[in-house]
């Protein structure tokens, strides 16, 4: 899911339990703070370090972006989102509402 | 709704994603490959592209790049106008104007993807036949026929490809095959199971397709054992997918719709989405694919790993110190 369009569902029910992580696979620190800063992004963001700090594709495995994997509370993977279509937020709205009811 | 969206690209982006994933380096403004990638990005609708690609084929058959073009042109009628037979058209086409062995070459493995379909399968065995000779075919050739040959559903050619590429299935190949890289004896061990694993999937699905599911079923597990899984429990190939309708060929319908729904969950396959939910609403009509699902989800759900990761003010910072209490959505992405 594309950065900016997770930012009003993080404002939107970050009050009942929900929280976003960012972590930019490619540590482009320069075009990731400026994009950070120009699209209002307030969750956290973090940077992808290497060799045993490559978390995205060392620990996940991760190759496509965007990929998300929408996480509940007792740590399990309860839906991955690969790519980016038009209405996927909605999709993902009800994801994480099914989510937050558990 | 899918498990999966489909992923965010149309054709016509693939057919830019491909031509740019050509190595860019030293570019050369006189290269016709170069004039042609920037009309591509400039031009606009399917019209304007695919002309532009099918010039570049036209005046540049021997081109180096003209293999991945006539790719881009191929996904672009397939992905964007749903037209395989003109896709054909186009490579078979490219086949006759092409000299240079090393293109033809590529320009043959183009369509060899392209006859992956019940419709071509006897143009696909005779490809094959005539120009692949299973005594010098390397690992990823054959590959690539099993692949092609599956999608096809012409089991003999599967059968023969799948006894002529086992004896190169192991990790001698593999290490063979990379000779520059620094890999562990563990890492080449790995990865030649894996290889042996791919094929085997392809045997068992044929195995179900000519009515030995038991059979098919075995090396399902055989291949499970062999094959590496991504970091959310599942093979990154078919095997899941083909174990799931062979499951259902059985009748063993709860277990099949829990492997299709576990490969489109977890492997992101599109085609098991589509097939479990169609094949559910059979089954159960009436009652939701999504609710069964998500009980398949709370089953099999893989444990999200605690990971650290510097933020853009200097400090690190953990999965647990950031979670949510009840929801947490990692976005993996870079900047565009």
């Amino acid at each position: 899911m594309e950065l900016p369009r997770l930012e009003p569902l993080y404002q939107k029910y970050r009050d009942q339990g929900f929280a976003v992580i960012a972590i930019d696979g490619m540590a482009d620190t320069d075009r990731a703070t400026k994009f950070i800063a120009e699209k209002g992004l307030t969750y956290p963001c973090l940077e992808n370090g290497e060799g045993e700090g490559d978390v995205v594709g060392g620990t996940f495995g991760v190759g496509s972006y965007p990929t998300s994997y929408l996480v509940d509370g007792q740590g399990r993977v309860l839906f991955v989102h690969v790519g980016f279509s038009e209405g996927d937020e909605k999709h993902l709205e009800e994801e994480i509402q099914k989510v937050l009811a558990l | 709704m899918k498990l999966i969206p489909p992923r965010g690209r149309t054709a016509l982006g693939l057919a830019l994603l491909c031509l740019l994933a050509v190595p860019v380096v030293a570019q050369d403004a006189a290269d016709p490959f170069e004039q042609a990638r920037e009309a591509f990005m400039a031009a606009e609708g399917f019209d304007a592209r695919m002309a532009i690609l099918k010039e570049f084929l036209s005046e540049h058959p021997n081109h180096a790049e003209a293999p991945d073009v006539l790719q881009a042109g191929a996904d672009l009628y397939i992905e964007d106008r749903d037209d395989r037979p003109a896709a054909v058209a186009l490579a078979e086409h490219q086949l006759t104007v092409t000299t240079d062995a090393e293109i033809v070459g590529a320009v043959r493995g183009v369509l060899l993807g392209l006859y992956a379909h019940p419709v071509y399968a006897f143009k696909l065995e005779t490809l094959v036949t005539e120009h692949y000779d299973p005594a010098t075919m390397t690992y990823g050739q054959h590959l690539n026929v099993l692949e092609a040959a599956a999608a096809a559903e012409s089991w003999s050619l599967v059968d023969a490809q799948f006894k002529a590429a086992m004896p190169k299935a192991n990790a001698e190949t593999f290490a063979a095959d990379y000779p520059d890289r620094d890999f562990s004896a563990e890492e080449i061990e790995v990865a030649g199971r894996n290889r042996e694993g791919l094929i085997v999937t392809f045997a068992g699905w044929s195995q179900a397709n000519q009515g030995d599911a038991g059979k098919a079923i075995k090396m399902y597990k055989q291949a499970d054992e062999m094959l590496r899984k991504s970091y959310l429990g599942v093979p990154t190939n078919d095997l899941y997918r083909f174990w799931g309708q062979t499951l259902l060929m059985q009748g063993k319908s709860e277990e099949g719709f829990e492997k299709l729904t576990l490969a489109a969950l977890y492997g992101g396959d599109d085609e098991a989405d589509a097939i479990a939910r169609k094949g559910y609403a059979e089954f159960r009509p009436g009652e939701s694919f999504d609710d069964f699902a998500w009980t398949v989800r709370t089953k099999h759900a893989p444990e999200m790993t605690d990971f650290s990761a510097g933020n853009y003010q200097g400090t690190v910072q953990s999965f647990h110190e950031l979670k949510g209490e009840k929801a947490t959505l990692v976005a993996f992405w870079f900047p565009t």
